[in-house]
C-alpha cells in the first residue's frame, strides 16, 4: 500500500513541482519571491477559457495562451519589478502581493467570482494499475502532466547546461554586476525567466483546472504548495525545487489517508515551518559560502 | 592614436566628490598604471569606464565612439574587459564555464541554431572552446578547468578571472590591483603575463596597483590620482622624481 501512496502522492506533487520550478527560476535569477506567480497562472486559465468558448479545442487553447502568458509575464517584470530594482526583498515581497491581488481583483471584475470548467485535454478511461496487492487509478490528465513535466526538465536542463542563454542565466543568478560586464544583457535575461515562469504557470493552471475548476483564487492553494517545495530546496535549486515537490505530494498522500483530507494544508505549512527552523538552508541546501 | 579618452569627468557619492574633473588620454598599445593613495578614485574611473556608477558630467570615448550613456553590458561587448580586486568569479561554475561567460558576447549563432545544433553553432562552440584552452594554456590553469570556482586558492581565482577578462578578444583591459594578495613569485609571474598580454595579444591596458615595483617596472605611462583630481601624469622616471607625487602620494620617501 505503501508503493500506491507514493505513486499517488507524485501525480499530486508533480503539480507542486513545476510552479516550485516556476518560482525558484525567477528567484535565482532576479531574487525576487513572486506571489503574484500563481495568479499570473490563473489570469492565463481564463484567457484560455475565452480561446475554448470561441470554439478552439483544448489543447490548441492552452498552445495559444502560452505566448498571451509570456508576455504577461513580460510586462509584469518590465513595468513593476525593473523599475524597482535595488529594494530590499521584503519590499519586492510585498509589491508581488499587491500584483496578486491586482489580478484576483481584475479576475474577480472580468470574469466573475464563480466556478468555470475547463475540460481536461486528453479524455479516455483511466489507466488502473495492480500494484503490490492495491489498486492505482490514473487519469489520462494525470499522465500527461507527468509527461510534460518530464519534458519542461529536459528543456530546462538542456537550456541552463548547454546554451549561451542558459550560461548567461546561470552568469546573472550568481552575480547580475558580474555578468554584465561580461557583456550579458542582464535585463534581457531576467525577462526571458519571467516569460518562461509565466507560461509555465499558465498551462499548470489549465492543467489542474479540471481538477479545481478555474475561478479567481483557484491557484493560491498551488501557489503556497509551490512555495513550500521551493522551500523545502532552499530556494536553490531547480531539481531540489521539484524534488520538494514530489515528497511535499506523497506526504499530503499519506496525511489525508491517515488523519483526513482536512489536515492537507495544516501539515504542509506546519512543514514550513518545521524545515525553516531546523534546516534554514533548505532541506538539501548547502550552506551559503560567504568570505567576510 | 588614442584609445580611449576621458574628458572633464565628474563622479560624486552624494556629497563626496570620487572623481572630480578628470582627464586622461590612453593609447593604444600602452600599458597605463593609474597610482594614489587610498580613496583617490581609481576604482570609481573604472566604475565610470564601465558604466557602472553614473557621472554627473564628463565624457568617455572609447575608439573615437562616445560610450558615456551605453548600458555596462552594450560597454563591455565594445571590448572593454575588466578584472576585479577581489575575484568575482561565479562560485557555483566550474572554471571553463567561468572562462566561457567571458566569450558570451562574441557568440555569433542565435537560439534556434543551439535547439538544432546545427553547422554553425557547433563552429562558434569549437571558437569558444578553443580559445578557452589557448588563454587557459598560457595562465596556467589549464588542469583546473571542470574545479568549482569557489574552491581554488585565491591566486589561481585571479587568474580565472583574467583569463575570463581576455576570452572576448578585448581591445581595452581594466586590471584592478592586479598583485594585490598574491605572493612575491606570483607577482613576478603576473608581470610576465601582462607584458604578453601587451605585447603578443596587443591588448591595452589600464592598471591600479599599489605595488611600486611593478608599477615603475612595466608602465609605459602613469597618471597619479588625489582627491579625484590627476595631480601628475608621465613616464615611469618622471613619476618617481615628480616633487608633487612624492608628497601626495609617497609621504616624501624616495624611491
Amino acid at each position: 500500500m505503501i508503493l500506491n501512496q507514493i505513486i499517488l502522492g507524485c501525480v499530486v506533487g508533480v503539480y507542486y513541482s513545476l510552479v516550485a520550478i516556476g518560482l525558484v527560476l525567477v528567484y535565482k535569477v532576479s531574487g525576487i519571491v513572486n506571489f503574484a506567480y500563481g495568479n499570473m497562472g490563473m489570469m492565463g486559465a481564463y484567457i484560455a477559457l475565452l480561446f475554448l468558448g470561441k470554439g478552439m479545442s483544448p489543447l490548441a487553447s492552452m498552445l495559444l495562451v502560452i505566448p498571451v502568458a509570456a508576455s504577461m509575464g513580460y510586462v509584469v517584470n518590465r513595468f513593476t519589478m525593473r523599475p524597482l530594482k535595488g529594494i530590499s526583498h521584503s519590499s519586492m515581497l510585498i509589491v508581488t502581493l499587491g500584483i496578486m491581488m491586482v489580478f484576483e481583483g481584475i479576475a474577480v471584475q472580468i470574469f466573475g467570482a464563480d466556478y468555470k470548467a475547463f475540460p481536461e485535454l486528453v479524455k479516455g478511461r483511466p489507466f488502473v494499475f495492480h500494484i503490490a496487492g492495491g489498486l492505482v487509478l490514473l487519469r489520462r490528465q494525470d499522465l500527461l502532466v507527468i509527461t510534460i513535466f518530464a519534458i519542461f526538465s529536459v528543456f530546462m536542463a538542456l537550456l541552463l547546461k548547454s546554451t549561451k542563454i542558459g550560461l548567461a542565466m546561470r552568469a546573472v543568478s550568481q552575480d547580475e554586476q558580474t555578468a554584465k560586464l561580461m557583456g550579458v544583457n542582464s535585463n534581457l535575461i531576467i525577462s526571458i525567466a519571467w516569460m518562461i515562469s509565466a507560461s509555465l504557470s499558465a498551462v499548470v493552471a489549465i492543467l489542474a483546472s479540471p481538477k479545481t475548476y478555474i475561478s479567481p483564487g483557484m491557484m493560491i492553494h498551488y501557489q503556497i504548495e509551490g512555495f513550500t517545495a521551493a522551500v523545502l530546496g532552499g530556494f536553490e535549486s531547480l531539481i531540489v525545487a521539484a524534488l520538494g515537490g514530489m515528497l511535499l505530494g506523497i506526504l499530503e498522500t499519506f496525511v489525508g489517508d491517515q488523519l483526513g483530507n482536512a489536515f492537507k494544508p495544516t501539515i504542509s505549512l506546519a512543514f514550513i515551518v518545521a524545515v525553516l527552523l531546523i534546516k534554514p538552508e533548505g532541506l538539501f541546501g548547502r550552506r551559503k559560502l560567504e568570505k567576510l | 592614436m588614442e584609445i580611449l579618452k576621458i574628458e572633464d569627468l565628474h563622479v560624486s557619492f552624494g556629497g563626496v566628490k570620487a572623481v572630480d574633473g578628470l582627464n586622461m588620454n590612453v593609447e593604444k598599445g600602452t600599458l597605463h598604471a593609474l597610482i594614489g593613495p587610498n580613496g583617490a578614485g581609481k576604482t570609481t574611473v573604472f566604475n565610470a569606464i564601465n558604466g557602472i556608477v553614473k557621472k554627473d558630467s564628463g565624457r568617455v570615448i572609447f575608439k573615437g565612439m562616445d560610450i558615456t550613456m551605453l548600458k555596462t553590458h552594450r560597454i563591455a561587448s565594445l571590448g572593454i574587459s575588466r578584472v576585479f580586486q577581489n575575484p568575482a568569479l561565479f562560485k557555483y561554475m566550474t572554471v571553463l564555464d567561468n572562462i566561457l561567460v567571458g566569450f558570451h558576447s562574441k557568440y555569433e549563432h542565435g537560439f534556434v541554431d543551439e535547439i538544432i545544433a546545427g553547422k554553425k553553432y557547433q563552429r562558434e562552440l569549437r571558437r569558444a572552446l578553443s580559445r578557452a584552452y589557448y588563454i587557459a594554456d598560457i595562465l596556467e590553469i589549464k588542469n583546473r578547468m571542470g574545479v568549482y570556482a569557489a574552491n581554488l586558492p585565491y591566486g589561481v581565482q585571479k587568474m580565472v578571472e583574467l583569463g575570463r577578462a581576455l576570452m572576448p578578444e578585448p581591445s581595452l583591459l581594466l586590471l584592478d590591483e592586479p598583485a594585490a594578495g598574491l605572493s612575491d613569485s606570483e607577482t613576478r609571474w603576473l608581470l610576465e603575463i601582462i607584458e604578453r598580454i601587451r605585447n603578443e595579444m596587443d591588448i591595452t591596458v589600464i592598471m591600479i596597483e599599489h605595488d611600486m615595483k611593478l608599477v615603475m617596472n612595466i608602465s609605459d605611462v602613469i597618471t597619479v590620482m588625489d582627491f579625484g583630481k590627476k595631480i601628475a601624469e608621465g613616464k615611469p622616471n618622471e613619476i618617481r622624481n615628480n616633487p608633487e607625487v612624492l608628497k601626495a602620494y609617497l609621504g616624501g620617501v624616495k624611491l
